[in-house]
């Protein structure tokens, strides 16, 4: 499988995209690339995770070898604002190649605490929010104005979850419900200030969301909780200035997409086990980009060939869509450069 | 979970039929989200647990399981107890039945994460009534079987681990829940220390899923410990690759797991 190294689309491009103009011959690119950063300058994610030099040298190379068409700061994404608050972060030493993660019960957040009072970061000095917001700002140095970078953010459930402990806010979801509004509030308004952060060292953003899946929480629960806070957030950014913003929940999320559309975020995602034909119906109703992911396991361990074949079809299926994109699930840790390239050189292909 | 909840009819085939059947239970969790259970019907407004002392209502004891009412759970367990009845058949007809149905609606997205807590609760205060009696009488009623469970070095995922253990115990297994971030030698401890029947292995990052196949390699070098079913789950992991590390069984879901185990203990 050739090598692809064309520069990645600008940011005119980019946009055109993802303001959903005519149909791209050549779709967007956007691998979902975090832990494995640290393998493309044999280090490992927790200690890209917790230095900037480390982590701005690790993008600056997954830049070089895969050349994407957008670039995201961030490691272990959906720790940071957490740890910022107070969580405690288990990191890995030596060459573990592990993720950095929150392990059950180092949680801060109980269940009914008042939370209107309650301790907002200082990203600029709050656990490793300052690694990254130095990474975005060294990167965007780097890179120049013309690449689309963007700072990986926490959506509201999935921050929330991390404050407060999986099961203690699922069940409360159901027991004290006004309670998980106020902490979806309280996860908001930490996101608000990483995220400001993110913008003053010019870097737009990225949300996640992954815990709001409908593989864990129900439509309804999505409606009534996450959508209404997730469009606050998107409204917010649109009065910064931030006319483009991803949200990003894995999963089979088929289930909510017409709800991600309303949340106001313009580039949403089809994760490989979704429904391509449902959520591509619903995003060129609504005018929404769409990402489609293929599987990590495929990118991980097939052979360049075929994940070309893979993604070829799939390019195939977003042919004539306006604001399709093609992207990857997390790509795990050590995956060789040449099947992320397969991707890429499918999409030129197409 | 992103091999989806099962091959059985579609979650829009699931809705329609579940919204076919009637409201039929005065006793609803004051939330407009909990859904309404394809149970069968107890008598509305049953004043005992006893319809009659040849019909015990475990159907209303199911259904309140279901819904997550541990208060009414708890007082139906003890009436049933007081009543006379055994406390094998109130497990195994008012608490894993009810919670079977809560891991079958679970499997096809009639129920999600919150409503299985919320009834794995119930479940809980129902067999804390019932757990001195069961320990008094634990000769005639043995566990259906030992799990020892956690997830896998590196992975601090939970979530559904956490659910196979609510459904496993809720399906009468003794589980041993070794927590998160497990090395092959803590599995291995434990299955020894515990005499597991299963070890169930989870993962949710394609980065930690290749531990499995350690764990299962070092199981393998031990001979003592062949005869214990080794199981592996979690959002990354699918049945191919479960076969490519030689795992005993695969769980693409919570309830599966459990179907699962229970297969692996009926089979023994």
């Amino acid at each position: 499988m050739p090598s692809v190294t064309e520069p990645p689309a600008t940011r005119a491009e980019v946009e055109s995209v993802l303001r959903c103009a005519a149909p791209r011959p050549v779709p967007l690119f956007l691998p979902a690339i975090y832990e494995h950063k640290a393998w493309f300058i044999g280090s490992t994610p927790s200690a890209i995770s917790r230095s900037a030099d480390l982590l701005t040298k690790a993008m600056l190379a997954e830049f070089d070898a895969i050349s994407a068409d957008g670039l995201v700061v961030g490691v272990d994404v959906y720790n940071l604002e957490a740890e910022a608050v107070g969580c405690k972060v288990t990191f890995y030493e030596g060459d573990d190649t592990s993720i950095p993660g929150i392990k059950p019960g180092n949680h801060v957040v109980r269940v009914g605490d008042d939370l209107s009072c309650a301790r907002l970061p200082n990203p600029l000095r709050d656990g490793r929010m300052p690694v990254n917001i130095e990474a975005a700002r060294r990167v965007r140095a780097h890179v120049g104005d013309d690449v689309w970078l963007r700072g990986a953010v926490s959506g509201p459930f999935s921050l929330a979850i991390s404050l407060v402990g999986a099961e203690a806010l699922f069940l409360a979801c159901l027991d004290h419900p006004e309670w998980v509004r106020a902490v979806l509030d309280y996860a908001k308004r930490i996101i608000m200030e990483f995220a400001k952060a993110y913008l003053d060292a010019g870097a737009e953003l990225i949300v996640f969301d992954s815990q709001a899946s409908p593989e864990l929480l129900s439509p309804p629960m999505y409606e009534e909780f996450v959508m209404p806070v997730t469009a606050e957030l998107a409204a917010w950014a649109a009065a910064q200035g931030l006319r483009d913003l991803p949200l990003i929940i894995g999963g089979n999320t088929t289930e909510i997409a017409g709800l991600q559309i309303r949340t106001g975020c313009n580039n949403l995602l089809c994760d490989f086990t979704g429904d391509f034909d449902e959520w591509s119906a619903a995003c060129r109703a609504a005018g929404r980009a769409l990402r489609r992911n293929l599987s990590p396991r495929l990118i991980e361990t097939a052979m360049p060939d075929e994940i070309h074949e893979v993604a070829r079809r799939e390019v195939g299926r977003g042919r004539g869509m306006p604001g399709f994109i093609m992207g990857t699930a997390v790509v795990p840790f050590g995956t060789p450069s040449e099947n992320l390239l397969a991707v890429k050189q499918a999409c030129r292909n197409a | 979970m992103p091999e989806g909840k099962g091959q059985g009819p579609t979650t829009r085939d699931r809705r329609a039929l579940a919204h076919q059947i009637p409201s039929f239970i005065p006793v609803h969790l004051d939330t407009p989200t909990h859904p309404k259970s394809n149970l069968s019907s107890g008598e509305a407004g049953a004043p005992g647990f006893l319809r009659s002392k040849d019909s015990p209502d475990y159907a209303l004891l199911n259904q309140l399981l279901y819904e997550g009412n541990a208060k009414e759970v708890e007082r139906l367990v003890r009436e049933a107890l007081a009543d006379g009845r055994p406390v094998d058949e109130v497990l195994n007809e008012g608490l894993i039945a009810g919670m079977s149905v809560v891991g079958e609606d679970f499997k096809y997205n009639i129920l999600y994460v919150p409503e299985v807590l919320v009834a794995a609760r119930a479940m809980k205060t129902g067999l804390a009534v019932l757990k001195p009696v069961l320990v008094a009488s634990a000769a005639e009623n043995p566990p259906r079987g030992t799990l020892v469970i956690g997830t896998v070095k590196g992975d601090l995922h939970d979530i559904g681990k956490n659910l196979v253990c609510m459904m496993a115990e809720g399906a009468g297994f003794k589980v041993i829940d070794l927590g998160v971030d497990q090395t092959a030698e803590q599995f291995i401890d434990a299955a020894r220390l515990h005499k597991a029947d299963i070890v169930g292995m989870s993962a949710l990052l394609t980065t930690t899923m290749p531990y499995m196949k350690v764990v299962i390699d070092e199981f393998q070098k031990h001979p003592d410990l062949a005869s214990i079913k080794l199981a592996v789950g979690g959002a990354p992991v699918n049945r191919m690759f479960a076969e490519e590390i030689g795992a005993d069984g695969y769980g693409p879901d919570a309830p599966s797991s459990v179907e699962m185990f229970l297969g692996f203990v009926n089979a023994a």
